[in-house]
């Protein structure tokens, strides 16, 4: 999809994150889909996800 | 003799709809009494352990828990086998798996990412999307107006599109996303912030012989005024740019008076026609306005097709076919057939319904389950009373079971319970298809309008609409000879279908 121009020709390339039927039916319309093996995130505390985050 | 066995998968998702699919397959390996594959909510681990499943209570929400019952150990194996390599084979089948956003590379042609998460989740995604510079589409309801509000503001900056959250539909490249029908090529290009609102504008542009460039939706609460139509703006600025757009439509439900405003103004400016229905507005809405006003979807794609240059002439339905229809079926009611009942999968279908009958019949009393100024609300929504709309895709019913446009069993039982009340006279049914709905959505409807049909000796009428594309996977040619044949009246839009139950309405309260 160009940026300009949901209509135009250049090809749509989805990255599906969850229902796997909707990556199903994009996969059945021609569609390159790329799957997100998506884990829910681990639960730190909040001190603990600051720290990460400064780290990062 | 029974065995159990509970295998938790820490930190592992998969959706709910994979999931039920696993566990009802592995439950019809022989031997196999139980197969609950859930995520580990705590309602899931409720019901799991109501079963007489022992679940480790370190188990959680992000857990990904089977719990499996068999005659012996050797079913107990063969189904935990299914089960994980069910789940296995599922992450196998996309073209290509990655394990998270930061995997993508953009420069590889990835422009638009789908996200269909739990509402707590889909956020944070979202924004990694965009920040990549994907275009996002957020399937996922629950998600905080704040973090819509956010988003939206982070995508102004990065060019990004924004449709969603509890986005329904979008059709973008001619590529049909979520619940969307695949809609021939055309020249009409849709914003919508009610989902099956813009599908129906969609379908009926393609069934009078055209087609559509583009359709992006917006979500539904993008017209409140803390989101302020950044979406709807965004996607109207997208179209204007688009060669293939001749025409614009804009669709909503009735919105916030200052931002429907700010979005009409908006529209002013684009030098492309703009055709604009909030459904449920006045036309005083329009009065300062250069946007062609509508005031029902059929009548929003046939003025989006008169702009065009195409001609729709006979899509409309004649007052005289209307008269013809009730003439003919009128004489084969009972006295006690009093009441036209409507059973929607499409809540936007039922209120334009309403907001239509609300108008035309003033003097007859109407009832719904949703609470709506155009209805009085049932006190109880599993039992009709009077003329009645029901929403079966309202919360009171997917709260324990899935939405009827995925899942037609609830419709179909409560279509049964109306059609079986001697006061019906008149049943009012849409339908939807698409490739991300369920795959034979109207046979079993076609097979109980039939036996309902019959059960009264001929005396029941049914109206039914289609909205689809010829290109869907359903087939609706072969969809409404289908209802045709069990003898139900089938019209080409639920406007059309509103505009008979109107005059049934009518037909009827003066009978009585």
């Amino acid at each position: 999809m160009n940026k300009k121009c949901p209509a135009g020709n250049k090809k749509l390339k989805v990255v599906n994150i969850g229902l796997q039927s909707f990556a199903d039916s994009l996969r059945r319309q021609g569609v390159k889909v790329a799957q997100v093996a998506w884990r829910p995130p681990v639960k730190h505390d909040k001190d603990m996800t600051d720290l990460l985050d400064s780290l990062m | 003799m029974s065995c159990k066995r509970v295998v938790v998968h820490e930190n592992r998702y998969a959706d709910s709809v994979t999931l039920m699919g696993i566990g009802d397959n592995v439950k019809k390996l022989p031997g196999v009494q139980l197969a609950e594959v859930q995520m580990g909510t705590p309602a899931n681990l409720e019901v799991m352990r109501g079963l007489g499943f022992d679940i480790p209570a370190s188990a959680s929400a992000n857990d990904l828990v089977i719990a499996l019952a068999a005659d012996d150990a050797a079913a107990l194996d063969a189904a935990l086998t299914m089960a994980v390599d069910s789940l296995n084979h599922r992450n196998q089948q996309a073209d290509e798996n990655v394990n998270s956003l930061d995997d993508i590379d953009c420069a590889d042609g990835w422009n638009l990412c789908q996200i269909s998460l739990p509402g707590e989740y889909a956020a944070a995604e979202a924004e990694k999307a965009i920040r990549k510079g994907m275009d996002v589409f957020i399937f996922s309801d629950n998600v905080p107006l704040a973090d819509e509000l956010r988003l939206k503001q982070l995508g102004e900056g990065h060019d990004a599109l924004v449709m969603g959250p509890d986005c329904g539909v979008g059709l973008l490249d001619g590529v049909a996303l979520a619940t969307m029908s695949i809609v021939r090529d055309g020249p009409v290009g849709i914003v919508g912030a009610s989902g099956s609102g813009a599908q129906e504008v969609a379908c009926i542009v393609e069934k009078a012989g055209s087609g559509v460039s583009a359709l992006i939706g917006t979500g539904g609460r993008d017209l409140y005024p803390q989101i302020g139509g950044l979406s709807m703006i965004k996607g109207m600025r997208r179209l204007a740019d688009d060669p293939a757009t001749q025409v614009i439509v804009l669709v909503s439900k009735l919105a916030d008076r200052a931002v429907m405003d700010k979005v009409l103004t908006h529209a002013d400016q684009i030098i492309k026609p703009v055709v604009a229905i909030f459904l449920g507005s006045d036309a005083s809405l329009f009065a300062a306005h250069r946007v062609h006003a509508a005031f029902s979807l059929e009548g929003a794609a046939l003025k989006a097709l008169a702009l065009c240059g195409v001609a729709t002439d006979g899509f409309a339905f004649t007052q005289a076919q209307i008269d013809a229809a009730i003439a003919r079926d009128l004489p084969k009611l009972r006295h006690e057939q009093k009441y036209l009942r409507g059973i929607y999968c499409g809540g936007t279908f039922a209120e334009e319904s309403l907001i239509y009958l609300k108008e035309h019949n003033p003097d007859a009393a109407l009832f719904c389950n949703l609470k709506t100024r155009y209805a009085t609300q049932l006190a109880n929504p599993r039992q009709s009373r009077g003329h009645a709309l029901i929403d079966l895709g309202a919360e009171e019913f997917t709260v324990d079971a899935p939405h009827p446009v995925f899942d037609p069993t609830l419709r179909l039982k409560r279509f049964r319970q109306e059609a079986a009340d001697p006061e019906t006279a008149v049943i009012l049914l849409d339908f939807i298809t698409s490739p991300g709905v369920h795959p034979d959505p109207i046979a079993p409807f076609a097979k109980a309008c039939a036996e309902a049909i019959q059960a009264r000796n001929g005396a029941l009428v049914v109206i039914a609409s289609i909205c689809g594309s010829a290109q869907d996977p359903q087939d609706i040619a072969a969809c409404g000879r289908q209802l045709v044949d069990a003898g139900v009246i089938l019209t080409g839009s639920n406007f059309q279908s509103t505009l008979l139950a109107s005059d049934w309405i009518k037909a009827l309260e003066k009978r009585s």
